[in-house]
Parts: structure tokens; C-alpha cells; sequence
């Protein structure tokens, strides 16, 4: 008995407690990281409303991407409702940009930097997950 | 009139980070640089961003709470002489 309690026990510590422990995954870190690289790289264009407009159409494919990979993969409620915000929040700019008017450049600005900063919240703890 | 200066102070950084930016939109909604609507999508925007920084926490707790189980774990092992 108590042999095969220190098996499971073993068992259960090398798989890192399977069920407990949110894991670190290359593919979805790095996702996450071209997100705000991109999102960085395009708030000082927000003058310029057909870049932006084009951007806003890559940066809603990459979230896409994003979330696609966050549903399929069985991994964490958390990150799957991350990914579903961030995606809501660009298809709302790139919704914004396609309509008639074109949205003002402070409404570009604000609309990344929260986006910006919502991203440098999650990475960090992403980041310091288990192998 | 700067309505959310008190906040900006506050000890919570993400209530601080929060009002810096409401300030923010306020000024812009006021100087007509923002539009209403504008305004209004970025204000619930906050919401969203506040949302993902209490998940991220959660990770970040279930995270630190199954490093810690792992090590009482091990512990157990050294003591049990099974690992």
C-alpha cells in the first residue's frame, strides 16, 4: 500500500501535478509576444488611418490565430478568455475603421494602449509557467 | 477640471493606471479630439483590460499554488524515501 502510494505520488509530481498546474507552451507565449510587438510597432502610425486600417485587419488575424489555438488547446479557462477579449476589442477597431467615418487618431492610441497594456499583464505570468 | 487626479494617486496600481487613462480620454472627449461614441468604447475597453489582469492573476496564483504542491511533494518524498 504504501509502496504504491509513492508511486502515484511520484507519478503525480513528475507529470507536475497534471490537473493543477497551468503549463508554459512555446507556441501561445510567442503568439502572444508578436501580438503586443505588432500592437508597439503600429500605435506611432495612428496618423495614418489606411495604414491603420490595414493593420487592424492583421492584427485581428493574428489574434484570430490566437484564440483558435487557446480553444483547442485543453489548457487554461483564463487564457482562452484573454485571447476572446483581446480578439473582441481589435474586430471592434477594424469595425470601427471600415464604417464610413474614419475614427480619430486618439481613438487609435487609446484602443492599442489598452490592448498594450492588457498583453504586458499576461506575459510576464505566462512567462514564469512550468516547463 | 481633472475629475480622476485623486485616483491616479491610488495605492492600487491598476485603479491608478486606470483612472491615468480615463484622465486621459476625458481631457481628449472634452477637447472634442475624442467622439462620444469614441469615448464611450474606450471607457468599457478599461473594463476589459481590468477583466484580463484578474485573470491573469488567477494564473498566476493557480501557478504558484501547484509549484508550491509539487515542493510539499518532493518534501514528502526525501522524507519517505521514495524518490
Amino acid at each position: 500500500m504504501k509502496k504504491l502510494f509513492a508511486i502515484a505520488l511520484t507519478i503525480l509530481m513528475f507529470s507536475g501535478c497534471t490537473g493543477l498546474a497551468p503549463k508554459f507552451d512555446n507556441a501561445e507565449y510567442d503568439r502572444f509576444v508578436v501580438m503586443l510587438g505588432h500592437v508597439q510597432l503600429t500605435v506611432p502610425h495612428c496618423k495614418d488611418a489606411g495604414l491603420i486600417k490595414q493593420q487592424t485587419q492583421a492584427l485581428v488575424y493574428n489574434a484570430t490565430l490566437m484564440d483558435i489555438y487557446a480553444t483547442y488547446r485543453p489548457a487554461h479557462s483564463e487564457i482562452k478568455e484573454i485571447t476572446s477579449l483581446i480578439l473582441a476589442n481589435l474586430t471592434e477597431m477594424k469595425s470601427a475603421y471600415e464604417s464610413q467615418s474614419t475614427p480619430s487618431v486618439a481613438y487609435c492610441v487609446g484602443k492599442l494602449k489598452i490592448i498594450e497594456n492588457s498583453l504586458k499583464k499576461v506575459l510576464p505570468v505566462m512567462g514564469d509557467l512550468q516547463q | 477640471m481633472r475629475p480622476f487626479e485623486t485616483q491616479t494617486q491610488h495605492p492600487e496600481p491598476m485603479v491608478a493606471e486606470t483612472a491615468v487613462l480615463l484622465q486621459q480620454f476625458t481631457e481628449q472627449f472634452q477637447a472634442g479630439e475624442l467622439t462620444e461614441a469614441e469615448y464611450k468604447q474606450l471607457t468599457y475597453d478599461l473594463l476589459d483590460m481590468q477583466r484580463i489582469a484578474d485573470l491573469a492573476i488567477d494564473l498566476n496564483r493557480k501557478s504558484e499554488i501547484a509549484k508550491a504542491f509539487q515542493q510539499l511533494l518532493q518534501i514528502a518524498g526525501v522524507i519517505g524515501n521514495f524518490l
